[in-house]
């Protein structure tokens, strides 16, 4: 059944039929029946499958990322983000309740971090010269009590007064944190954004269709089923677990367009499932009061507000 | 092995004898195996439905049913992948090279068999591997404790972190912005007990009483994995498989394993040494495993066309990580990837603190832990062997069916938490954001890693402030100090490299 000819042409998946302008010796376009290997760099060539092409798992895939539709609108959308993140920061992270000891005043915040850098560097470079040296470091040194062997000194402090504890105004500080992670944020959302564009500007170039607008109308899709799911929320305070389960799972079944019989008694005793699983046997926690409950008997309601 | 050891052991021994645990294994590894079946759900969305589940678990009931889920998920997915050639589990990708060409020439059951063995042999040499460490250096793992203190465990943390960021080397700017995302998320909220300059510290919440309590993270989980993949299935289009013809006995395959000593060797180890390091996992593993493979084979033009060591290669390669992805979990406290920052939740709850000093302190659930993972890859094993019929017919569950399923699992798991309606609105708002990511094909996992991973950094580098008189002093213990510049290595060797392969490119 599937015979030589059936294999080599199989094997075409992995011809990559690219149309990349990077050859000029071929007219600015690649060979068509170029192969490629499947990653980067990939140190042993490409795999070929005798799987067919449409149906067929590329392992490129595994670690290939490419950027696709409405891509630049999202990443806007994450740098605005960013951008309210550093307006708020300074009352929401409480940097603005900040305080750097009083009669220490003289320096500026500025001017403590470049003094912490600076120190680094120059702890870092004794470490490094004492250990070449072949010299102990750390707690060996000073158990031997030897002045050439202890701990490696730190930086004279430029100003007046005692040298403010880092661990104390700076880790313990609340803004720390947040101000890291923004040091962080704000450049990778920008790269992010301008590689985004130079994706958006070479689908341009190479005609293939943007379309951010389908795909935001394809977000905005999703919407009806988060609607869903915040009025089953809403739903099983009124009605109880099992009732609202019993009629959300066969509804959005239907609306998914599993309406014969059949797949409604299958939603259902799917529901039910679930209920018994979760709420009746892991015993699940829902909502203490619920309004259909309270209408039942009072053994009945404590039954139902027990299992179900 | 000291007297300690082995008594921690027998502890071991005996906490897994308890009913409760082991129906546990049972439905984890029989759940497991079905949900892995099912392209669609894979088992990080199954773990993050059940996570709300196990907060009313006992914590070895808990884990262990969370660990069935995690270890015989990859069991499962070879089946779809070589069946219809659609990988249950995304870590099943490459089985679907040998895998599906050797259905297609018939040898479905032989494929079957040989990734079941090529699984249990992964799953088995990476346990081997974490046993004979607790074993070998029982003594020394227990003075672990005192070798770490909270800068090394924040170096430590750190160094998972930039793991993370170099793994997603296609798109590292984006995970980068995601993990800072999802390290600002954690932050959010208003402290119960700390203080800044005699008022209670208040992060982000904008004066909204809803933000005040923060944002809990099985809340944050489910929506990002459970929910998004739900809405994906939801707004996507069902699958239409082909069917699924399983031809030849089960058992033929078991045996071959044999004549393939040192693919299965080589797959086991990367998978091990790529579980280990943080960050990095199973679809690595199963690259590099794939393709030493291929360099050693005899006959490299057959792979892709059902070669044996191909099918060997991915499968042991995939099953070994389970098991060594939970050992920088248990021995510094640092979860590599979203599975095991899932279940680190278990150990809060459980008051169990995973770190150096469970070595000293609950060593007995340690060999719990891992003799339960062994218990499992033998019954999935087994299981499989004579349900692989039935198992496979999970496959033409329709997506869109299965999205309706997860949406509601899901509702249950977050409004159990903590009986707010609020965290089922919270939960829809991050699972609407994730489908979003899903889309552009964002990575996920950042997200959530950089919630744990930076409520790790923070809690460490607040207790160790009192040490530090200057910024040195965070890198002045050796731990530390080394981890520092490990650190800093791997950011040099990844921009180099970056460049690198973008001049190679132009």
């Amino acid at each position: 059944m599937f015979g030589p000819g059936t294999a080599a042409a199989y094997q075409g998946f992995a011809i990559v039929r690219s149309i990349v302008p990077t050859d000029p010796a071929q007219g600015g376009l690649k060979a068509a029946n170029q192969s490629r290997p499947f990653a980067a760099g990939a140190p042993h060539g490409g795999f070929r499958s005798l799987t067919p092409p449409d149906r067929k798992f590329k392992i490129q895939n595994l670690f290939k990322f490419e950027r696709g539709k409405a891509d630049l609108l999202f990443s806007l959308m994450a740098a605005l983000f960013v951008a309210f993140m550093l307006l708020s920061f300074n009352k929401q992270s409480m940097f603005d309740h900040r305080s750097i000891p009083g009669d220490e005043a003289a320096y500026s915040f500025g001017d403590y971090m470049v003094y912490q850098v600076q120190n680094v560097g120059h702890m870092g470079g004794l470490a490094f010269q004492a250990l070449r040296r072949g010299e102990p470091l750390g707690a060996k040194a000073r158990k031997k009590h030897d002045p050439k062997l202890q701990p490696i000194p730190r930086l004279d402090w430029p100003h007046e007064g005692k040298l403010p504890r880092f661990g104390k105004i700076m880790l313990k500080a609340p803004w720390l944190m947040p101000l890291a992670l923004l040091a962080l944020l704000i450049p990778a959302a920008l790269f992010n954004l301008w590689n985004s564009y130079l994706a958006a500007r070479k689908r341009g170039r190479e005609q293939r269709p943007n379309r951010s607008l389908y795909e935001l109308s394809y977000w905005f899709g999703a919407l009806e089923y988060v609607g869903y799911f915040i009025v089953y929320t809403l739903m099983v305070p009124i009605l109880g677990y099992l009732v609202s389960t019993l009629i959300l799972v066969p509804a959005l079944a239907a609306r998914q367009g599993y309406r014969t019989p059949r797949w409604m008694l299958i939603s259902l005793i799917s529901a039910l499932i679930i209920v018994l699983v979760f709420r009746t046997g892991l015993q699940i926690k829902t909502p203490n009061s619920i309004w259909l409950y309270n209408q039942l008997p009072l053994d009945l309601r404590a039954f139902m507000l027990t299992y179900f | 092995m000291d007297s300690q050891t082995l008594d921690a052991l027998l502890l071991g021994l005996q906490n897994l004898a308890n009913p409760a645990v082991v129906a546990a294994l049972l439905i984890g590894a029989i759940g497991g195996l079905i949900i892995g079946a099912v392209p669609g759900i894979g088992p990080a969305i199954a773990i993050a439905i059940l996570l709300p589940a196990t907060v009313f678990l006992d914590d070895l009931v808990a884990l262990v049913l969370l660990l069935g889920v995690y270890g015989s998920s990859m069991y499962g997915g070879a089946i779809p992948a070589i069946l219809i050639n659609t990988p249950g589990t995304p870590v099943n990708a490459l089985t679907t090279y040998d895998g599906y060409a050797m259905t297609r020439r018939g040898q479905a059951g032989r494929a079957l068999s040989l990734a079941y063995s090529a699984s249990f042999f992964g799953g088995m040499f990476s346990i081997s591997v974490a046993l004979i460490a607790l074993f070998g250096f029982g003594p020394y793992l227990r003075d672990l404790g005192a070798l770490f203190g909270s800068r090394d465990i924040f170096m430590a943390a750190l160094l998972g972190a930039v793991l993370l960021v170099a793994a997603h080397r296609q798109n590292m700017l984006i995970a980068t912005m995601l993990f800072c995302v999802g390290g600002l998320i954690a932050l959010v909220g208003r402290s119960q007990t700390r203080q800044y300059n005699g008022e209670r510290i208040e992060l982000f919440t904008y004066n909204l009483e809803v933000m005040s309590s923060g944002f809990n993270l099985i809340v944050v989980i489910v929506g990002i994995f459970a929910i998004s993949q739900a809405l994906n299935l939801l707004t996507g289009k069902d699958d239409d498989p082909p069917e699924a013809k399983l031809t030849g006995g089960l058992f033929r395959g078991l045996t071959e394993l044999r004549r393939h000593p040192v693919v299965a060797a080589c797959s086991a180890a990367y998978g091990t040494v790529m579980g280990i390091i943080p960050g990095v996992g199973e679809f690595v593993a199963q690259f590099f495993s794939y393709s030493t493979a291929r360099a050693i084979s005899k006959e490299p033009e057959k792979f892709g066309r059902g070669a044996t060591d191909g099918l060997v290669a991915s499968e042991t390669a995939n099953n070994a990580v389970p098991a060594a992805a939970m050992i920088p979990l248990l021995a510094l406290g640092v979860p590599g990837e979203a599975l095991t920052a899932m279940m680190m939740v278990v150990f809060f709850d459980a008051g169990i603190k995973p770190g150096p000093d469970i070595f000293e302190n609950n060593a007995d659930f340690l060999f719990s832990l891992f003799i339960a993972l062994m218990i499992i890859n033998v019954l999935v094993l087994v299981t499989l062997l004579f349900t692989t019929r039935w198992v496979a017919k999970m496959v033409y569950i329709p997506n869109r069916f299965l999205g309706v399923l997860i949406l509601v699992l899901a509702f249950v798991g977050v409004f159990s938490i903590q009986n707010r309606l609020e965290d089922c609105i919270i939960a829809a708002a991050f699972g609407f954001v994730g489908f979003i990511l899903r889309r552009l094909d964002w990575p996920l996992v950042p997200i959530v890693l950089g919630m744990v991973l930076g409520n790790i950094m923070l809690e460490r580098l607040t207790a160790g402030a009192g040490q530090v008189v200057t910024l040195a002093g965070l890198f002045s213990r050796w731990v530390s100090g080394i981890l520092a510049v490990v650190i800093l290595g791997i950011i040099i060797f990844t921009i180099i490299s970056v460049i690198m392969e973008r001049r190679r490119r132009a």
